[in-house]
């Protein structure tokens, strides 16, 4: 039996919602006193479990709210879960939303170092795979100009390089595969298809059915925080499209 | 890696041990002695002894509780008329000479304290009584006499072996021993020997892959240090992009508020400090430090909240990255204020080098505060603005352009309880004055830095997992 790279054992994930939000002292006291400080519990995972092993791609389907985004974020530990327990192993490489880590007046240079550094790279490998980062994004003289100059299509272009220039042992794709014009979409299509063939672990988050048909090994199907199907991808797949 | 570990913790030892052996010999006598608990203080004059013609002799007794007799003050009075002729005085205890000095009457001024400083101090005389004996060389009526206080005192004075109730108006200073100083190299000891427990446990605990916070703070660090030297480039890049001086600013920056403080405080306060213009930069170039530091930390977490709901990375590293971009910027100031000591003539001693210790823990302060801050500014919004009003309070309640003597007693709490008042207030003793303060100050501002830490990290801690839902 292969090995688990994600465990995700009866994991619930509850929000806190105030009516408003609630950011300053003064509006604590004035809510407090005229006695309106209510929260809204809200649950966006309501006891999820499932494993994923490795070298295996699992897409996550569902509508808006269904609980996707959380469950990404709660394996690449941005979030931690309310209850229940979550077991990764391995690097993971979040694909969440690229180019957060970008600071506008740096150039496309300096945005590759600091990117990579929040990725997780090391400098070493930064250095070695500069070029190959500058290459694929198709950025050429460009390289060396704050990025505040740069087209949203560049930006993603650069951003998307960055964070496909790793081998991951676990990789996280929430929709960023609609970066750039029609070539580069192409093109960043077939990286992914190539780390996944190089034995990453993948978790895959689309509203294109086709993609998510011809990319997965399985599929969990999510509606308001509860997992309404899970199992071979063509399965599920069918059954959603008839809901 | 292994290796690394070893070679790390045995040079942190090494480096410990050397600055332990170096610090006795910076501290010098600060380490020894204290200034004593018990002076003797001057009082005031009512009355007149007999005048100091040849062959009288003028004696009072006093008990030493001092460990060390440093300075005498007798006040004298010349009658202001033209004296002539000199006048002795002696310190003998039982039989023995202590102490003996010859004052022209020239150099002797008119009711004001004649100052006696005892350039091989008297040591051992605690709890002995000490005989002063006070007389002259001069013809009746050039003659200068002693002041004395009859009121209140209830001494004896011998003139001529004939007692007269009073006192003469004289001070004893000197210092005490504290126990530092005899037990120093057993606790130097005891700390080297402390620390390599520690790094030897903690290496042990490595090896055998046990969890311990030592080593699992180095890997962070070691793991996440390209990241915090990015991020500390960043900032630097970003705060000084576009503008034509660049990094100049770090150093023209506390140059000019010191310069603009000079011009409006310098008629009020040169007179009472000591080289004012050193004096007023070191506040300044430490207490922007600590504004700065802890206004960088308090929007870090908001600041970078794209990052953090989008990527995992320790939370941590973000106050942490602004607080070294602050030190370094810290470090920079630190170029001005040299070259004013050079420039206005304060002699840089080997104790200046005891500076930077106070230094180090004003950043461990700011650091921690920092932390406090940037955790609490998730939740409310508010306290950036409750921030700006509360350093400007700090500001005006630290020493920093007046001298600390100003401030009234009753008033005196605040700056014993304010720890910017102990960095910085030592941080100058050493600076300025070339000496070490005594050592109680090293263990207080260590604790207030690590208080500070200890709470800002707690704090941090405890709710860092909470970040993500509020940002």
């Amino acid at each position: 039996m292969a090995e688990k790279m994600i465990e995700v054992k009866n994991v619930s994930m509850k929000f806190r919602m105030s009516d408003e939000p609630i950011n300053s002292l003064k509006e604590i006291f004035t809510t407090a006193l005229s006695g309106k400080l209510k929260y809204n519990e809200f649950l966006a995972l309501d006891d999820v479990s499932f494993d994923l092993e490795k070298g295996k791609t699992l897409g996550l389907i569902g509508k808006n709210g269904a609980g996707k985004s959380t469950t990404l974020k709660l394996i690449s530990g941005i979030l931690k879960p309310t209850t229940g327990t979550i077991i990764v192993r391995g690097n993971v490489v979040p694909m969440l939303e690229l180019g957060a880590g970008f600071d506008l007046e740096l150039t496309g240079r300096e945005n590759i170092y600091l990117n990579g550094a929040i990725l997780g790279y090391s400098k070493e490998y930064l250095q070695s795979k500069f070029d190959e980062i500058v290459d694929f994004a198709e950025i050429g003289e460009f390289i060396d100009m704050p990025i505040r100059n740069y087209s949203s299509g560049m930006m993603a272009r650069l951003a998307f390089s960055i964070a496909s220039v790793v081998q991951p042992e676990i990789l996280i794709v929430d929709e960023i595969l609609a970066v750039g014009d029609v070539a580069f979409q192409e093109k960043s299509y077939n990286r992914m298809k190539e780390l996944m063939s190089g034995g990453a672990t993948v978790l895959f988050v689309s509203h294109d059915l086709d993609k998510i048909e011809e990319m997965c090994d399985q599929v969990i199907w999510l509606d308001k925080g509860k997992v309404v199907m899970k199992g071979k991808t063509r399965k599920v797949c069918e059954a959603y499209r008839k809901s | 890696m292994k290796k690394t570990i070893k070679r790390l913790f045995l040079i942190t030892e090494l480096i410990f041990m050397v600055m332990v052996g170096a610090f006795y010999f910076l501290a010098g006598d600060q380490l020894v002695y204290k200034s004593t608990v018990h002076p003797i203080d001057l009082q005031d004059a009512d009355s007149v002894s007999d005048e100091l013609i040849s062959g009288r002799v003028i004696s009072q007794d006093f008990v030493c509780e001092m460990d060390k007799i440093e300075q005498i003050g007798i006040v004298f009075t010349k009658f202001y008329k033209e004296a002539k002729g000199t006048v002795t005085i002696e310190l003998r205890e039982d039989a023995s000479l202590l102490f003996k000095q010859v004052f022209d009457m020239d150099d002797i001024p008119e009711q004001q304290r004649l100052f006696l400083r005892i350039v091989r101090p008297i040591r051992n005389q605690r709890g002995k009584t000490v005989t002063m004996r006070i007389y002259g060389d001069s013809q009746e009526g050039s003659a200068a006499a002693v002041m004395m206080n009859q009121g209140l005192s209830d001494g004896t004075i011998l003139v001529d072996g004939r007692s007269v109730k009073g006192s003469l108006c004289f001070s004893v200073n000197g210092s005490d021993e504290i126990w530092i100083g005899r037990y120093y190299w057993y606790l130097a000891a005891a700390l080297v020997t402390a620390l390599a427990v520690l790094l030897y446990v903690s290496y042990k605990s490595y090896v055998n892959d046990r969890f311990n916070y030592l080593i699992r703070g180095i890997l962070a660090v070691y793991k996440y240090s390209f990241l915090i030297s990015q991020l500390v480039l960043r900032d630097f890049k970003s705060k000084y992009k576009r503008s034509i001086l660049g990094v100049f600013w770090s150093f023209l920056n506390p140059l000019m508020t010191m310069t603009v403080q000079f011009l409006v405080f310098s008629t009020f306060f040169t007179a009472d400090t000591q080289n004012y213009p050193v004096y007023l930069l070191s506040g300044v170039v430490c207490f922007s430090f600590f504004s700065e530091c802890t206004t960088m930390c308090l929007s870090s977490i908001s600041a970078n909240a794209r990052l953090i709901t989008k990527v995992y990375i320790p939370k941590y590293i973000f106050p942490l990255s602004r607080s070294i971009s602050s030190s370094i910027n810290l470090a920079i100031s630190l170029v001005p204020l040299v070259l004013a000591c050079l420039i206005l003539g304060v002699p840089i001693r080997p104790q200046a080098l005891l500076f930077f210790y106070f230094l180090a823990c004003l950043i461990v302060f700011a650091l921690g505060i920092g932390m406090f801050l940037s955790a609490l500014m998730v939740f409310f919004r508010d306290i950036q603005f409750l921030w700006t009003v509360l350093t400007q309070i700090w500001m005006y309640a630290t020493p920093i352009f007046y001298p600390a003597e100003i401030i009234p007693d009753k008033f005196k709490f605040i700056v014993r309880i304010n720890p910017l008042y102990h960095f910085i207030g030592n941080a100058r003793t050493c600076l300025i004055n070339g000496v070490s303060p005594e050592p109680s100050a090293y263990l207080y501002c260590f604790l207030f830095a690590m208080v500070s830490l200890i709470i800002g990290s707690y704090t941090f801690k405890k709710t860092q997992d909470r970040f993500a839902l509020y940002l």
